[in-house]
């Protein structure tokens, strides 16, 4: 086995919400609103490590994210 | 009109700024003040943009009346300001700001634009408000650019929080205050609780 077919569907994403962990191959921004939804989040920050990501970040194809619900005048 | 060369009197000393044109986004909780205030302080013309109406549950926080539920709120705060301000020229849009026509959003134009909408997402619309403020019960943010970092799942629709008069007046004072003196605001300016302001 090549290591390229190795990698093909691997989760190299891992989105950590405040109560469930997840794994993909990539995110994009869309799924990643969808999920937050699904999770009863409206606003939130997304970090990798200690940087806030900014929606032209996306989509993410490696690393871990966390996901930080903020309220609406937008504080943790 | 002499009647409202001497409301002002008292006023005067302050040399405030003229303020001839202001738009608020969003007549909530906070927009609903900040109109209100600005128009007391004698803004010559405001902008009213906001495509809902007036229900019960927006009376707690807001200055609108219970005989006015039901209303566009856009209307029912051109009737609070035209009956303190006859001579402020108000212009209304009961629609969402991102559906305003280019016609409709060039009368935005040399306008001091205050965003205080429900949600962090940053519409491009061709207009870049001046100001950002947004509350969630105690809390309070006034900023001059929406953080890029913030995102907001779904359709950014309303979200119900906990809500109090005084945190949406608190912010509606700080604008009217910068707006009408001229300080020079150009940052972000949280306020986990507003009481934090006499630590």
């Amino acid at each position: 086995m090549s290591e390229t077919q190795f990698h093909v569907g691997e989760k190299n994403v891992t989105v950590v919400f405040p109560n469930e962990t997840l794994q993909f191959s990539s995110l994009d921004l869309p799924t990643l609103l969808q999920l937050a939804e699904s999770h009863g989040i409206r606003d939130f920050n997304v970090y990798k490590g200690n940087v806030a990501l900014k929606k032209s970040d996306f989509p993410v194809t490696e690393g871990t994210l966390t996901i930080v619900p903020v309220n609406k005048a937008g504080i943790f | 009109m002499e009647e409202l060369e001497e409301l002002y009197v008292r006023q005067k000393p302050l040399k405030l700024k003229t303020v001839n044109k202001a738009t608020v986004i969003g007549l909530g909780g906070i927009g609903s003040w900040v109109a209100l205030d600005l128009a007391l302080a004698g803004a010559k013309t405001l902008i009213l943009i906001d495509n809902d109406r007036i229900e019960t549950t927006n009376l707690n926080r807001t200055p609108y009346k219970v005989s006015q539920t039901g209303m566009f709120k856009t209307q029912a705060m051109k009737d609070l300001i035209l009956e303190r301000r006859i001579d402020t020229e108000v212009i209304t849009f009961e629609k969402k700001l991102e559906t305003l026509t280019k016609t409709e959003l060039s009368k935005l134009k040399s306008s001091v634009v205050i965003d205080t909408r429900d949600n962090l997402i940053n519409l491009d619309v061709g207009i870049k408000p001046d100001y950002y403020l947004r509350y969630d019960g105690l809390s309070a943010t006034i900023m001059t650019e929406l953080p890029d970092s913030a995102f907001t799942s779904g359709t950014g629709g309303y979200n119900t929080v906990p809500s109090f008069i005084a945190t949406p007046q608190f912010l509606a004072s700080l604008i009217t205050a910068i707006v009408f003196t001229g300080y020079e605001f150009h940052n972000t300016k949280t306020f986990t609780h507003i009481l934090e302001v006499l630590s």
